[in-house]
Parts: structure tokens; sequence; C-alpha cells
């Protein structure tokens, strides 16, 4: 009998496929919206890690948006972050410490063409530790830019939730996709 | 139950040496595609570039970062390909990520990672300016081709 790869056989009343990448949520948008949220209260019993995958475009026309996350709605000057980018013509770098977000990624600009987003992965790695501060890492563009980028959350505090804003303060416009990974360990 | 997630849709193994490979008939049934490149190829310091649909022509545009490890540099520029990464003789990791690769409504983002411990490290950022679901894609050697034992796997992720 011919078995799928990645789908193991077995009798009956048994699990028949585990994952340890799984989808938690995803989301396009139907409207423009300002502010992205994930509740993340429970997912540290089954996760160790997780990723966000998105596309996502800025009503805003500064190119590029960055997009920053908040942990558990805290905005205390608790986060750092590094980023090295390319622009086309040049390689540069720049860094925000003792700051009240942390720099996610970046997404693109509303003077782009049409139907061109940013897109970017984040990842967090054991980001529901209680003993270790929060560590991320991305790479992400916004299209006309590509864009390197770590951060930290120096809190050792249990995280329960994380939001996405742009940092001009423009929406996320329809189509824009956040889909978030849980990554056992 | 959990469903698939990171699911692989296709795994070639070159027995003889090939320009290119092509994955066809992809399922439209995921969010992105991933393809991970090990890039055996006769020409070091090659790169690896990807097309869609059979498209050929200048739909494409890019911006690349790479360091060669005396010097960092960036492109830009339309051209007829979407950077996947590199290849060398002594081999490469590569990884390609497209974007809302079935969407209708977007132009097709993708991010890719090219390492060639011999002589460079690079990431690109790739556009195909078509609102087209991505049904094909394919990898081609820019300047050489792939030698017997490079690999070429295709994942989707759930959405």
């Amino acid at each position: 009998m011919y078995i799928p790869f990645g789908v193991f056989s077995a009798g009956a009343g048994t699990t028949a496929f585990t994952s340890d990448y799984d989808l938690i949520s995803s989301t396009i948008l139907g409207s423009d919206t300002s502010l992205i949220s994930f509740d993340l209260t429970g997912l540290g019993s089954t996760y160790k890690h997780l990723q966000l995958r998105y596309v996502a475009r800025s009503s805003s026309g500064s190119t590029p948006d960055y997009i920053y996350s908040r942990f558990n709605g805290v905005s205390s000057s608790t986060y750092t972050a590094h980023w090295m980018y390319g622009n086309g013509s040049s390689v540069l770098t720049n860094y925000a410490t003792n700051s009240n977000l942390f720099y996610a990624g970046w997404d693109s600009a509303s003077s782009l063409a049409t139907g061109a987003f940013g897109a970017g992965i984040l990842d967090l790695v054991d980001v529901f530790s209680t003993t270790k501060n929060k560590t991320m890492r991305s790479l992400s563009t916004s299209v006309n830019n590509i864009v390197l980028m770590s951060g930290a959350w120096n809190a050792t505090t249990l995280v329960t939730s994380m939001t996405l804003q742009n940092y001009s303060g423009g929406n996320f416009i329809t189509g824009s996709r956040f889909s978030l990974y849980g990554i056992k360990g | 139950m959990p469903s698939p997630t990171y699911v692989p849709l296709a795994n070639v193994t070159l027995g003889s040496t090939a320009s290119s490979v092509t994955f066809s008939s992809i399922s439209q049934s995921y969010r992105d595609l991933i393809v991970i490149t090990n890039g055996l190829c006769t020409v070091t310091g090659d790169e690896s570039v990807a097309q869609y649909n059979g498209d050929t022509a200048s739909n494409y545009s890019f911006v690349q970062m790479y360091g060669t490890g005396s010097s960092a540099a960036s492109n830009s520029g339309n051209n007829t390909f979407v950077g996947a990464g590199r290849c060398s003789t002594s081999g490469t990791t590569s990884i390609l990520h497209i974007f809302d690769y079935s969407a209708t409504n977007k132009h097709k983002t993708s991010l890719s990672r090219g390492d060639n411990g011999g002589t460079i490290s690079s990431a690109q950022v790739g556009r195909w300016a078509n609102t087209a679901a991505i049904t094909s894609v394919k990898i081609t050697a820019l300047s050489g081709v792939y030698s017997a034992g490079a690999t070429f796997a295709l994942y989707g992720v759930a959405a």
C-alpha cells in the first residue's frame, strides 16, 4: 500500500499524523487595519518557538514602512533592534536601543505599484521562556529594500500577546496577510 | 488533530547535469512555497534564478544584498528572473520563499538566501509583476549547469 510522504498509517483509533510545525492562525485582511493582535496565552505549553510569515502593504506613502511589535502591551523602553539592509545601491545599517517598541520587519508603501506587497519571516526563538530575554530575527522586504533584522525584548516575562503596527501610523491594507506558526521543541 | 503544515511536494536529485529543474502543476492548496536547493553546479560563485509559469519576459525585479568577505554591496534592477540563491562546484544552501503564490490579487514577492561558504553570502527580494497564481517554478543555473547530485525540494506551507 502506498503511504504518502509525511503521513504514517496507523491502526484504527490512533493518531494518524503528528506535527511539530503547526499553523496557529492566519488572517487575510478584508479591510484596512491599524493593529494586528495575537493572543498567545497558553501556547507555551505546546510550542517552544513561533514563526510569523506575512505579506503586507502600508497605507502610508513612507518607503519603506517599518512594522513594529510589542509583547504583552509593554511600551516601556525595554526593546532593542539592529538591522542591515540593501536598497539596491548600497548596504546600510542602523539600530535602536532602549526603545519602547521592537522593529519586526518592513512592509511596502502605498507609493509602490498596485499589487506590490512587502513580505517577511519573523522567528521568535524560546519565546515562552521565563528565564531568558526574548530574541527575534527576521528577513523581510519592502520590495525596494531587503533587510536582515535582529531584536530583543529585555524581559524574562512570560509572553501572552504580541501586536503589530506600522511605524508610520498607516494601516495594513486589505489583502495583507499574517500567519503565525508554532514550533515544538 | 493537526494537519500537515510544511508539506513536501516534490523532490529532485539530479543523476546527470541539467541546466534547470522545473516544478509544474503545483497544488494551489497552500499559502507559501519554499524551494530548498543544494546547488552543486559547474561554475563557482554562480547564481540560481527562478521563473514562474514559463514567463521569460522582463516582468521581474529584484534587490540584492551580499557580502564577499571583503566587502558588502547591494544592486537592483528589472530582469527576466528573480534570484533563487547560489550554486557552486562545492555546493550551497539556498532557500527561496514565494509568498501568497496562489493569490490572484497580488504580485508575487519572494525572499531568498543563498550561501556559498567559499565565496559569498547573499539575500535577495524578487517581485514578479503578475497577479496570476503560480503553477510552475523553474530553477536555472545562471552561468553554468547543475551537476549530478544537486538537489531541489519544493514545500508547501499551509494556509
